[in-house]
């Protein structure tokens, strides 16, 4: 039957929604160094050969540098493409928020020939996504950095170095960014996501926030996209995200962009003019149900009209696999934590750790930890002596203050404070 | 070996005989989507060309696994292999697409991708709408004879064929039988579906046109009820209120909602007609009592500009004088398939830069907008459902693109214009005298142009004789000596087949 509430028979009329680019839709990544600049792949077939828990099935290569694979790796099979192409790097990546070591940069920006190499993601693209870092270090063990194009982020060669010999894929932060447009007269911001497509979600959108609480903000929409890829669930209607600091719950509601548009003025930042040649495919906005009522009504609240709301200290979950990663990462580079304490005594290094909770039947609970901040007082021959920073709700032996001893396998999570920067699991390629 | 590694190895040894076995006595639910992608290999590869049952059960194993095996060379090659061997080049070539993309470079990939770009550039081996419409008539009056004119059931048992016939030609298409000699066709979701199905009718024999009444879209009816159904639920629709603006907007007023919008569909369908709604493209907003107490972003305009309830409902009808109320306000009614299809509209484009084919147009007109709006809002390897089911119908949709001596008329706009206009019009009388002279005339419907900064465009849907219609287009274009003239479907992918180039 004829639907005439949904089409316009009558009209010639482009659709606001475009399909994706193949940057959006697969992974593309610009690959910088000196063996780049030489155009020189030799030996890279064998160091992929190489690599743990690859196989590889077939390697082309043309005379020009480019040509394609197709290796298994976790059980799946992928096809990965490359080829050289000219670079210029183009001075968004400046303003960048991975942090790129100064002597680096300099050489980055002399650079003006890239690798590329591009590959679909599965539904496991945390495993895509850490694969495509490995050949890029077997490709140029010399990496200097990747513009992951996707992602619309310069990575410091280090990152990559650091990432790719892991054990551990990187984190959901990893594959997508968070990008700022601010209106100086509005002193509004548009936030939004690059990098969710080729996982094959939709990208995040916060439109119309204040400047002032943009920084606060922005954790509602890093931790909307973190939970769909931890997840690995796209949201259907809604989401509970966490609570807000009066106890209510933070339940996320989001809308194709082309919808959301509509329910704020025509001309603000995000709307109509800026989606005309870009941000006009695959993103949703990121609206929130403030009550059940709300839900069942299909009554949208703007984030923006509960910005106070949103500042003050939300409570937000993290799923099990977030933390499992988090854990899994602390303990994969526990070492760099050791090393850097230990050639650096003036540090000072926070460590979490997970305790056993008070159980009913007054016995530790072992399966829900609670993961507390000690600080370190000193690494010994079985793990680390630290000292507890903050009483623990639901840990009744333990206070503010208290010693302890614990091994790697209590870590879950780690933080180093030099002069300069803190540095966590994921940064440690600063150390 | 589990049954899984056991049937790749089949299926890579062309054992494919032995996977079916294995695989087919299983239940669905027992099977894993691995399996379903090992069996749907087996028929893929069991099949042979032309006959669509296996590729058809392979289709149906593997679409419901898309997500599962996003980013699986394999699994998107064999789903666009059976689309393939389905005569489906359009979804073929984006499946194809996408395994090219999880497999960049892959040669085999490439070669089907480019069969499928020719065969959905010249397509002529594939518009067969006139070959299936014609048996299908051939073998309804056959069907008919069987029954005797004189019987009492004759009538009924006549329509029950037709419809049957109609059904299986046009699987999409809902047939309601009327009356004694009368049947209603319904409209489908787009106005491409009117155009084949008044192919249809146009070539029906002229003996049976004679006995029985087939109209295109359900009718308006004068004895609409009070209640309505729906999923076993009744509603009310005397409490609903319409207010109807000049600009053909109408706005549906209710101091609560409950009703789904398939209870409004038919209403309105009940009300206007399907044809009506189509050919007045009606938009519709709700309001209810919340919009006059508390308005919000959501409330529309025209309510917005009324003083209070009271005031907007004083100009409102309920359902019974809603259909008065749209034809004083401007609304055309009563409109047949026929003269709908006539009706176009036009389009500006901003002042393009380009001399691409099609995409130098800067105006045009059609009468088939959807199917303008599809082509110019598509990438390559997209999906186009209205071409893929113009195609699947044996239909080829695209247009003829000429260039005239720009020089000529470098200082005058109108005078290019006029000669463009004025060729597309000789062109349609061309085609159409030879397509006369054949019996063919029904065999193309046209359905406006463009005008371009380089070329002129007549678009058109060709639902048989094709080489005898791109034969008579370039004996046009080589008589009146046009510089350039070619033929291309809409589909960004498809190549100009070009018929004169200086």
């Amino acid at each position: 039957m004829f639907n005439f509430f949904k089409k316009k028979q009558n009209e010639v009329e482009i659709p606001q929604v475009q399909p994706m680019a193949a940057w959006e839709e697969n992974s593309y990544m610009h690959v910088l160094s000196n063996l780049v600049d030489d155009e020189d792949i030799e030996g890279a077939r064998e160091r992929i050969e190489a690599i743990e828990g690859v196989k590889l099935i077939e390697f082309n290569e043309k005379d020009d540098g480019s040509g394609n694979l197709t290796l298994e790796y976790k059980g799946e099979e992928y096809g990965v493409g490359f080829y050289f192409e000219d670079f210029v790097l183009e001075s968004l990546y400046s303003l960048q928020n991975q942090k790129i070591h100064d002597e680096d940069f300099l050489e980055i920006q002399e650079k003006d020939t890239s690798f590329v190499i591009h590959m679909n993601f599965n539904k496991n693209y945390f495993d895509s996504y850490h694969l495509q870092l490995k050949l890029i270090m077997a490709f140029f063990p010399d990496t200097l950095a990747v513009v992951d194009e996707s992602a619309e982020r310069l990575l410091s060669g280090r990152w990559v170095k650091l990432a790719a010999e892991s054990s551990v894929t990187p984190n959901a932060e990893s594959l997508f960014t968070v990008q700022a447009v601010f209106d100086d007269e509005t002193k509004k911001v548009w936030l939004h996501t690059h990098g969710m497509c080729r996982t094959g979600f939709s990208e995040f959108e916060l439109l119309d926030v204040s400047q002032d609480n943009a920084n606060d903000i922005y954790y509602l929409l890093n931790t909307v996209a973190c939970r769909v890829l931890y997840q690995n669930e796209a949201i259907e209607d809604y989401i509970f995200l966490g609570e807000f600091i009066d106890g209510n719950e933070i339940v996320v509601a989001p809308l194709p962009w082309n919808v959301a548009i509509e329910k704020y003025p025509s001309n603000i930042l995000g709307g109509p003019a800026d989606r005309v040649d870009s941000h006009n495919t695959n993103s949703q906005v990121i609206f929130l149900f403030l009550s059940e009522e709300d839900a069942n009504n299909g009554k949208y609240t703007k984030p923006s009209e509960i910005e106070d709301k949103l500042i003050e200290n939300p409570l937000y979950y993290y799923t099990n696999e977030q933390t499992d990663h988090m854990k899994f990462m602390a303990r994969d580079r526990y070492e760099l934590l050791r090393n850097a304490i230990l050639e650096n005594p003036s540090y000072r290094a926070l460590i979490k750790v997970g305790l056993p909770t008070d159980g009913e039947d007054g016995k530790p609970d072992y399966e829900n930890l609670e993961h507390i901040w000690f600080e370190l007082i000193e690494f010994t021959e079985e793990g680390f002596k630290a000292v507890l920073t903050q009483a623990p709700y639901r840990v009744s032996a333990m206070k503010e203050g208290d010693e302890g001893e614990y091994t790697v396998n209590d870590v879950t999570d780690w933080i180093i404070y030099t002069d300069e920067m803190s540095i966590d699991p994921n940064t440690a390629y600063l150390l | 070996m589990e049954l899984l590694e056991q049937c790749k190895t089949w299926n890579d040894d062309g054992d494919y005989e032995s996977v079916v076995d294995a695989l087919e006595i299983l239940p669905e639910n027992a099977r894993t989507p691995e399996m379903d992608s090992e069996l749907a290999r087996a028929y893929n590869n069991l099949g042979e060309p032309g006959e669509y049952k296996l590729f058809a059960q392979a289709l149906e194993l593997l679409k419901p696994h898309e997500e599962y095996f996003r980013g699986n060379h394999k699994y998107y090659f064999r789903l666009a292999y059976s689309y393939y061997y389905l005569d489906e080049d359009g979804l073929a070539l984006h499946y194809f697409k996408k395994a090219l993309d999880s497999k960049p470079g892959d040669s085999d990939t490439i070669e089907m991708m480019t069969s499928c770009a020719d065969m959905l550039s010249e397509s002529d081996l594939r518009i067969k709408m006139s070959e299936r419409v014609s048996t299908m008539w051939e073998d309804v009056r056959k069907d008919i004879n069987k029954y005797n004119k004189l019987d009492k059931d004759f009538y009924s048992n006549a329509l029950s064929v037709i419809a049957k016939s109609i059904k299986e030609i046009s699987k999409r298409t809902d047939v309601h039988i009327t009356g004694d000699r009368t049947m209603e066709l319904e409209a489908g979701d787009d106005k491409s579906y009117i155009f084949m199905l008044q192919y249809v009718l146009d070539v029906m024999p002229g003996d049976l046109r004679e006995l029985f009444d087939i109209r295109i879209g359900i009718s308006p009816k004068s004895d609409i009820p009070d209640t309505s159904f729906f999923n076993d639920r009744e509603y009310d629709i005397t409490g609903l209120r319409f207010f109807v603006s000049d600009d053909r907007q109408i706005v549906i007023y209710a101091d609560q909602f409950d009703m789904p919008l398939e209870v409004f569909e038919k209403l309105f369908i009940d009300i206007f007609g399907e044809i009506d709604l189509m050919a007045n493209d009606f938009e519709f907003d709700f309001a209810d009592i919340e919009d006059f107490d508390s308005p919000n972003d959501e409330t529309c305009e025209i309510v917005l500009k009324f003083k209070s309830r009271e005031d907007f409902l004083k100009e409102c009808v309920d359902y019974r004088g809603l259909r008065a109320c749209a034809e004083g306000k401007g609304a055309r009614l009563g409109i047949n398939a026929k003269d709908y299809l006539k009706m176009y509209s036009g389009y500006q484009l901003p002042s393009i830069t380009e001399d691409e084919i099609r995409e130098d147009i800067y105006t045009g007109t059609t009468c088939l907008p959807s199917l303008v709006s599809e082509y110019m809002s598509s990438n390559l390897f997209d999906k186009m459902p209205i071409m893929d089911e113009l195609y699947r119908n044996g239909v080829a949709a695209g247009f003829f693109c000429f260039s005239i001596d720009q020089k000529k008329y470098s200082d005058d706009m109108l005078e290019y214009e006029f000669e463009i206009m004025n060729l597309r019009n000789q062109l349609i009388e061309y085609i159409m005298k030879r397509l006369k002279e054949k019996n063919r005339e029904h065999d193309i419907a046209f359905l406006e142009g463009a005008t371009g900064k380089k070329y002129g465009y007549l678009d058109f849907l060709i639902f048989g004789s094709f080489m005898l219609i791109m034969n008579t287009a370039c004996d046009f274009f080589e008589k009146n000596k046009i510089p350039f003239a070619g033929y291309k479907t809409f589909r960004k992918i498809s190549k100009i087949i070009t018929f004169v180039e200086d």
